[in-house]
């Protein structure tokens, strides 16, 4: 009885320095090793002072997040999702068009891509039908998570952001998967996407943009298109390349430097940090990305409820689809899509995101189970 | 439900070990391509990430400079600005609008720098030059305004100079932008300049020095971030000539208005002291580089003002080839000085009457009364029994049809007939008849003013066998390398022979009945040889050439040399259509020499 007593005390009251240090270590050395490099990338000027603004706005909203009981949020998940696809929905209205695209919302002095808050939105909301499906998934209950990604995918596709609706079904896909899917309805639906993909993918490619098209036959062969949409590619590949073991040294890297990098302290902030850094800093940084999704899938594991549970691994998993994919698009091992690298790339909304889901991580470990 | 249910609790554990190996095999792929780029291809990336930013650039050395012999500059180099576009550097939308403003506000049609830009498939990063020599105006422009010309850049560099224009235009040549065909075969680059003619070409090696470069670090825009390495150029060594500016000044006044040539040679040494070809152009059209209008215009003129008539002018030399006839006789022992003959005023040879070209005759000559009064009959005489064979030999002894070997492009030779010539190449035996033609310096015989010269230098000077030549010393930093005279001989002639034929040629001009008395100068003794060059040939019977046209009008001729005890100046005058030499060229080496003597230095 005393111990039941003593357990419930711990729930209700949250000590706040009970923190997943390993967790919050890791996103600190990301954080610094981010800073540094995004100073490089940008000459110390107007970018940097803002990332280190964004930074702290960051750890305050993750703070305050962390403090949160996860009731609450699995409560008003849906209107949370709501409120995330009418903004992606305004976009449209009075977005910003940048690069062929519209991402961009102007709130005063401050620019924010909704697709961003949009990948955790559809954490919390799909969580929630995690856990009220009743055992694994089969064919007939896929419906579900489907209409909830839906508009979603179908807002961020048509803006065009290919990478982020691949995101969003990418995540989905994932979370299902946790939750469990028969053997059937597992092998039926991978059936099922490579007939669309055979029939529909000629459809879809008529439906790309001319950029689009560009990106995707550069990254099939980037030398043939190095006068294009390659070049990124290719530049990327050579400042990764030419840091060599050691790297260059900090401010060293001449291709960031000389402006041969394209998007250098954005999506291809990775490619400044590895000519700077060598083949030894690149191990070091993807393994503290690893142990940032380690660590995150190891609070998920102590989770007091199945909602916290699927809420953390859908975070992990943002975690880890960003920054796979696009060290993998610098590397040329993937196409050229606008994915931002956690912590690293230049961008508040993909930076506060990345901090709420450290949130919530650090709110579950905060009410976990012995 | 929920995670308190222990079955639930260890399928979800699994599931996440599941997630922790997915993600451990993704970051092991990564680190996989990692090392590939950075371990395995890393030395290639590193080369190729120096390549894309390093960038070589050419520095165009200066032009060595041309003096004339007592250091007045002929050409020279000015700063100007030269404007480049380096096609590496043009974006994908980038062509269309520096095309649109090149042609808006430099006046460079598209066509034009389109096909300049085809042309040059090979080095993207090599500089093509755009347009020389920037106006105030333009340079301002696309200085302040570089947005509207991306991918270009200004250069200063030194621009080809001529300050006295047209003088001298035809021995100092011009200048061209380099083409295909020496781009691949020697080391010049795209938009170099090179000598095309006269003294620009023949000393191109010389003057052109050794060109230079910088080695840049370059941003992704093109922008020159930092100077890396550099190696200056060396300058082209400076040129001094032989030529004396004033004399070429008086030599070009003197043919102002008339289409003909004039040369003047230091008879002792074979220095060219004036060179001058009429009609003649301005070399410095050519520096801006000319358009095809200005070259047809140029090309096409019925003057034909591109021609140097003093070594490409072909011409028979006329009565002035009597001085190699007779030398010719008085060397094969045909004929000795006192000996006679009859001048009736033609001579009957083969069923017809060879004229001579005084109606009347000139009675009884000597061989000194025939060069003073240049009697066509008693040379008639003495061709004859010489034969075109022996008045070959001499004729090329003394440098006729021949190249003189002066250090100028494109001479021509000429002819100088002989019966093995005439039977290899028209395959007909020599007729007797054309010795007689050949005698007086008519027929097949073709020479060039500088040749005329030189022959008349020969005889004059003792007998010494010399080079003719413009160039008098390379000054490289201080040092001179002068002029080196190889080849200097005797010519196997008697030296009395040529007193002699000295002592005639002063008589043609000093005395009275001398063809050549338009050149006296009074105080000083002057010799010359008149000439009168047939345009065509002449039937015997037709009449007397004054009245003809001006396009039909025969040819004047004149050499001269002074003073005839120690010559130090030796002129050949030719006035084309001019008529007789003794009264349209002979006055025009008497200035000539005047010019030269009563300055009273000479040189050396």
């Amino acid at each position: 009885m005393a111990r039941a007593m003593a357990r419930k005390r711990r729930i209700a009251g949250v000590k706040f320095w009970d923190l997943p240090l390993p967790f919050v270590l890791t996103l600190f050395f990301i954080t610094v090793a981010g800073l540094i490099t995004l100073y490089s990338a940008t000459g110390g000027k107007g970018h940097f002072q803002r990332q280190l603004i964004w930074n702290f706005v960051g750890l305050a909203s993750m703070f305050a997040l962390s403090l949160l009981d996860l009731k609450k949020v699995e409560r008003y998940c849906h209107f949370i999702y709501l409120g995330a696809l009418v903004l992606l929905a305004t976009v449209f209205v009075v977005g910003r068009v940048t690069m062929g695209a519209q991402r961009w919302l102007s709130l005063g002095p401050v620019k924010v891509q909704p697709s961003e808050l949009a990948k955790l939105a559809l954490v919390l909301a799909l969580a929630r039908v995690l856990v009220h499906q009743k055992g694994s998934f089969s064919l007939k209950d896929l419906w579900k998570p489907a209409v909830l990604v839906m508009p979603a995918f179908v807002l961020t596709l048509t803006q065009p952001d290919l990478g982020t609706a691949m995101i969003l079904l990418a995540l989905s896909g994932t979370l299902v998967l946790v939750k469990g899917m028969g053997r059937r309805t597992f092998v039926t639906l991978m059936a099922l996407f490579f007939a669309v993909g055979v029939l529909g993918g000629p459809f879809v490619w008529g439906h790309l943009k001319g950029y689009q098209k560009r990106r995707i036959l550069a990254f099939i062969n980037p030398q043939a298109m190095a006068k294009d949409a390659g070049y990124h590619v290719l530049q990327s590949q050579t400042a990764i390349g030419s840091g060599r073991i050691w790297g260059k040294g900090f401010l060293r890297g001449s291709q960031a430097r000389l402006d041969f990098l394209p998007e250098e302290h954005t999506d291809f902030i990775f490619s400044v940090f590895a000519e700077e850094r060598g083949f030894v800093g690149v191990v070091i940084l993807l393994g503290l990305y690893f142990f940032l999704v380690f660590f995150a899938l190891s609070v998920a594991v102590e989770a007091r409820d199945a909602y916290s549970f699927y809420v953390v691994v859908g975070v992990a998993t943002i975690y880890a689809l960003h920054f796979v994919i696009n060290v993998g698009m610098t590397m040329g091992l993937l196409p050229v899509v606008g994915v931002p690298l956690p912590l690293m790339s230049y961008g508040g909304s993909s930076l506060i995101t990345t901090y709420l889901g450290a949130g919530l991580v650090m709110a579950t470990h905060r009410r976990r189970t012995g | 439900m929920g995670i308190d249910d222990g079955k639930e609790l260890v399928r979800l554990k699994k599931r996440s070990l599941y997630l922790k190996r997915v993600l451990l095999l993704l970051v092991l792929v990564l680190l996989a391509k990692a090392f590939y780029l950075q371990v395995v291809r890393g030395e290639y990336y590193r080369w190729r990430a120096r390549n894309i930013c390093l960038r070589r650039y050419q520095v165009r050395a200066p032009r060595g400079r041309i003096y004339d012999r007592k250091g007045r500059p002929l050409a020279i180099n000015r700063p100007s600005f030269n404007f480049y576009v380096i096609p590496g550097y043009l974006g994908k939308g980038d062509k269309p609008l520096l095309l649109e403003n090149l042609s808006k506000y430099l006046g460079l049609s598209k066509v034009e720098v389109e096909a300049k830009l085809a042309k040059n498939k090979g080095d993207r990063w090599t500089p093509l030059i755009l347009k020389r020599d920037l106006s105030q105006g333009e340079l301002a422009l696309v200085e302040e305004r570089d947005w509207l010309f991306p991918g270009t850049m200004v250069v200063a560099e030194g621009k080809r100079c001529y300050p006295h224009g047209p003088l001298a235009a035809h021995l100092l040549g011009y200048m061209g932008e380099v083409g295909e065909k020496e781009l691949r075969s020697d080391d010049y680059y795209p938009g170099d300049m090179v000598g095309r003619s006269g003294v620009e070409k023949e000393y191109e090696g010389v003057l052109r020095g050794t060109p230079g470069w910088e080695q840049w670090e370059v941003d992704a825009h093109g922008k020159k971030r930092r100077l890396k390495d550099s190696s200056r150029p060396v300058p082209g060594d400076d040129i001094y000539l032989t030529l004396d500016l004033d004399l070429q000044e008086v030599a070009e006044g003197l043919l102002k208005g008339k289409q003909g040539a004039i040369v003047a040679m230091d008879p002792r040494t074979g220095e060219i002291l004036a060179m001058a070809s009429s009609p003649s152009f301005d070399p410095n059209m050519f520096v801006k580089g000319i358009s095809p209008k200005e070259w047809e215009a140029l090309s096409q003129n019925k003057f034909h003002p591109l021609q140097d008539r003093c070594i490409q002018g072909l011409y028979p030399a006329g009565s002035v080839f009597k001085i190699v006839v007779a030398l010719a006789g008085l060397e094969e022992g045909k004929v000795k000085p006192k000996d006679e003959f009859f001048c009736p005023g033609g001579y009957p040879f083969g069923g017809r009457v060879y004229r001579c070209w005084k109606e009347g005759g000139h009675g009884h000559v000597d061989l000194r009364r025939a060069i003073v009064e240049s009697c066509d009959v008693y040379f008639y005489n003495l061709g004859h029994e010489l034969g075109v064979d022996a008045i070959h030999k001499y004729g090329d002894l003394l440098g006729l049809g021949k190249r003189t070997g002066i250090d100028l492009p494109h001479e021509k030779g000429g002819l100088l007939p002989s019966s093995r010539w005439k039977r290899k190449t028209l395959g007909e035996v020599w007729y007797p008849g054309e010795t007689l033609s050949l005698a007086i310096g008519q027929g097949y015989l073709q020479v060039t003013p500088l040749q005329l010269d030189l022959m008349l230098s020969q005889v004059v000077n003792g007998g010494w066998k010399i080079r003719p030549h413009v160039l008098l010393k390379v000054v490289k930093g201080g040092k001179e390398r002068p002029w080196k005279d190889r080849g200097r001989r005797k010519l196997p002639f008697k030296r009395w022979h040529l007193t002699f034929l000295k002592d005639a040629l002063e008589g043609a001009v000093e005395d009275p009945h001398g063809t050549g008395r338009a050149a006296r100068i009074p105080g000083v003794t002057v010799g010359g040889k008149t000439g009168t060059a047939q345009v065509v040939a002449m039937k015997e019977d037709e009449g007397r050439k004054e009245e003809l046209p001006s396009l039909w009008r025969e040819h004047a001729w004149f050499v001269a040399f002074a003073p005839v005890e120690d010559p130090k100046i030796a002129v050949a005058v030719l006035v084309e259509h001019g008529g007789h030499g003794g009264s349209a060229a002979a006055p025009l080496a008497r200035e000539m020499i005047k010019a030269y003597l009563k300055r009273g230095d000479g040189h050396g």
